[in-house]
């Protein structure tokens, strides 16, 4: 973009830099447009106490699909597209497919046993951590595929993923007599490993690293 | 039985001790979720309380799921004796029409080699029935 077309394009650097020196304390003013906000409108007006600052959108906001964030005043006043923003398939989103999935169980599934409690707790504990611990890494961002989540004939959970050639297994024993593991493979290469974030978290990257 | 051990009314007099290598082994599907690409290799996965892989031989799915007394089947996966074999595992037959797949691990005992021999006999089956039983 020209900056006769963006003529505060070159003002941009500047206007953050002097934005993270005021005080988040000190109201800052969003000039509104009403909500929901007129994403098509050709300028948008930000001002603040120490600094003010037009441009103009550079997407269109329905092909984006947002996902969970804390909506907070910095947010407002951040351009649309920031590597922040998470676009699909979001790893929170993945990991609460999971949880519902987890969820079904629990509540009594065709063909499958239900759940123990110590399975279940278990399996959503290390699933939300190792997610959590995949999105901070961005090891694991859009094309990690959601798992088969089913149980072993005493209560277990299961969690499968397929891609490809490779495979990831999660094994959550129903109780604590029982096993609980991660198994891998890939081919021939194959192995068990403790079923906790950090190695979950790995495996997940191994799985959808090309 | 209800869940999916063998009734043993009348032992037949005979029983081979061996099947042939080109025999075909049928596994009966017993959870909807196994048909799945990906999935099969669940179906090869020892229940606790099993001692081997529970197949048919030299018969239909139908009668299949009669042996085999499930309560609920979704079909049958057929697999060769001879890739049982190569796997180091044992066919051994125990009823008319039927036998155990021994040699694979439970995945409380051998983690490893259950989950990895679960694979592998499910890539050498193939789905040869999708049809839910009883209906």
């Amino acid at each position: 973009m020209s900056s006769q077309l963006n003529p505060i394009g070159s003002n941009i650097a500047s206007f953050r830099s002097q934005r993270r020196s005021v005080n988040p304390r000190v109201p800052r003013t969003v000039t509104s447009q009403g909500y929901p906000p007129n994403s098509m409108a050709s300028t948008v007006t930000i001002s603040s106490a120490r600094a003010a600052l037009s441009m103009e959108p550079v997407l269109n906001l329905a092909d984006v699909e947002f996902v969970s964030v804390d909506y907070s005043a910095d947010f407002l006043q951040e351009p649309i597209v920031t590597k922040e923003i998470e676009i699909k398939n979001f790893p929170s989103r993945a990991r609460d497919a999971i949880v519902h999935d987890m969820d079904e169980l629990m509540a009594g599934k065709e063909d499958e046993e239900k759940p123990t409690e110590y399975a279940y707790a278990n399996a959503r504990r290390i699933i939300e951590s190792a997610y959590g611990k995949a999105k901070i890494a961005s090891g694991v961002s859009t094309t990690v595929p959601k798992p088969l989540a089913t149980t072993d004939d005493v209560g277990g959970i299961r969690l499968l993923w397929n891609l490809g050639a490779k495979n990831v297994r999660l094994n959550f024993g129903a109780d604590d007599d029982r096993q609980t593991y991660l198994y891998f493979e890939a081919g021939l290469n194959h192995g068990v490993e403790p079923l906790d974030e950090e190695h979950l978290a790995t495996r997940l990257a191994w799985l959808t690293a090309r | 039985m209800a869940n999916g051990q063998i009734d043993q009314p009348n032992q037949p007099a005979e029983l081979p001790q061996h099947l042939p290598a080109n025999t075909d082994l049928l596994r009966m599907m017993a959870k909807r979720i196994w048909l799945e690409p990906g999935n099969l290799s669940e179906a090869f996965i020892l229940r606790s309380d099993e001692t081997g892989l529970s197949v048919c031989f030299d018969c239909t799915a139908d009668h299949c799921a009669t042996i085999t007394a499930l309560n609920r089947t979704y079909g049958a996966a057929s697999l060769n004796v001879q890739v049982v074999t190569d796997l180091e595992l044992t066919v051994e037959p125990d009823l008319a029409n039927h036998a155990e797949i021994r040699g694979v691990p439970s995945k409380e005992v051998d983690r490893d080699r259950a989950e990895f021999l679960a694979s592998q006999l499910a890539r050498a089956a193939t789905i040869v029935d999708q049809t839910r039983r009883p209906a």
